[in-house]
């Protein structure tokens, strides 16, 4: 069995102080040239005056589970793709009905069609919310970092939320740190964004504020969006950015969610190195917040590492 | 005289939709196509075309092999082709605008917004 070349670079820069506590999955190549995958845990033994004398490995065959995931991978993918091409055909039907193209409809009938166009639409929805979190969970998402500021972000978000704010007679306010720049894949941040502004506006009372907030803490840029909805119950808090979580099991029907809006937004801001959570008690609101490294944290990141070399 | 648009979509029920909403809404005469294939006989024998709106992903010769064959004197260099795709992101759409197309449209489209959308990349 022989490592994978591609995974070498991994085990040349290991120093002392990266092996102990070293684990990832690690590619091998084993007879014929079969693609073999092991989880590899290093711990360093140093003797009595600390000086490292010995590396403990555990090697873990799990080439089965990594073949297991990947024809998951590939089933999900395209029963989503066979899913999305007809109901792309029964969202254009019905949007034609629905825009009069063949002329006015009975009120009744009127009724049950927007019913059918919501519903479609929260399949597509829903369909879309699997394939975006299995892309990701198969690695098969590629950010295209760039530069951008915070305030940028939380104006691309606003912007798209603006309506739906103002449709549920909301108001938004925002607090941003005009200096903070972060390197991220723009789209995908302002999905995060999107996403609890979304969530935001449909716990939100009549007539209240939504926060927006961008500062720097801790070295890094904080974004947090903040309502005065019902809260989230303390045994929740834990379990509430899982996959088709939702505090009130009637919320999926009433609010239309997927349930994956947040576990795809945790997955986002995790791909960016970034980390999110949630502050809140019941009756009062919650804040939902991520943390993302600032730019010049990582321009300084590179820098040790070529005057380390 | 209505101006005429080549449709070209593997999917019957796409072509039906998009036809409809073209010719209804848009003004436009669409002349449909199942296949690259056909698109390709048809812009040969039936032309001129004032624009091609044509899916990415086909059984047979794909979209952005349609548009190389088109493009090799099949059809007027000047005319405006889109493509219609469910691949979403800006990769692909770059991918696309450098293969020749004019503009993409993405899949699922709305309908009663078609039109507009494929006159807004025409007016570009």
């Amino acid at each position: 069995m022989l490592t994978h070349p591609e995974e070498l670079e991994a085990f040349r820069s290991l120093t002392p102080r990266t092996i102990d506590g070293f684990q990832r999955e690690i590619r091998f190549l084993g007879c014929g040239d079969t693609a073999l995958w092991g989880y590899l845990t290093l711990s360093l033994l140093r003797d009595e005056a600390g000086i490292p004398r010995q590396v403990i490995g555990v090697l873990q065959d799990i080439t089965t589970r990594k073949e297991a995931e990947q024809v998951k991978d590939e089933f999900i993918s395209v029963v989503g793709h066979e899913l999305r091409t007809p109901l792309t055909s029964i969202r254009g039907s019905l949007g034609l009905l629905e825009g009069g193209v063949f002329g006015e409809l009975p009120e009744e009938a009127a009724n049950m069609l927007a019913l059918a166009v919501i519903n479609t639409d929260r399949l597509v929805r829903l369909i879309n919310d699997i394939l975006d979190i299995e892309r990701m969970d198969a690695g098969r998402v590629e950010l295209e970092l760039a530069p951008i500021k915070a305030s940028e972000l939380v104006n691309s978000a606003m912007q798209i939320i603006q309506m739906t704010v103002t449709q549920a007679e909301l108001t938004l306010t925002t607090e941003v740190d005009d200096d903070l720049t972060v390197a991220v894949d723009a789209d995908r941040i302002v999905q995060v964004l999107v996403n609890l502004l979304g969530n935001a506006v449909k716990f939100s009372p009549h007539h209240s504020t939504i926060t927006v907030t961008a500062t720097a803490e801790h070295g890094c840029a904080r974004f947090a969006v903040t309502d005065t909805g019902r809260g989230i119950p303390v045994d929740q808090l834990g379990t509430i950015f899982e996959r088709f979580r939702q505090v009130d099991a009637s919320d999926a029907r009433e609010k239309g969610g997927s349930g994956l809006g947040l576990a795809i937004a945790r997955n986002i801001v995790e791909h960016h190195d970034g980390q999110m959570g949630v502050e809140s008690k019941v009756g009062q609101g919650s804040t939902f917040y991520f943390m993302l490294p600032l730019l010049n944290d990582r321009v300084t990141i590179q820098g040790d590492q070529r005057d380390a070399a | 005289m209505s101006q005429r648009l080549l449709l070209v979509d593997d999917e019957d029920a796409i072509r039906t939709i998009a036809s409809i909403s073209l010719e209804r809404i848009g003004g436009w005469t669409v002349i449909p196509a199942s296949s690259g294939q056909a698109a390709l006989e048809i812009a040969r024998k039936d032309g001129p075309f004032d624009a091609v709106l044509m899916d990415v992903m086909m059984p047979g010769i794909d979209g952005p092999t349609t548009l190389g064959h088109m493009r090799d004197g099949i059809l007027a260099p000047q005319v405006p082709v889109i493509f219609l795709t469910a691949k979403v992101g800006g990769a692909e759409h770059e991918r696309l605008l450098s293969l020749g197309a004019t503009g993409v449209i993405a899949k699922p489209f709305d309908p009663m917004m078609l039109p507009d959308e494929v006159r807004q990349i025409l007016d570009c």
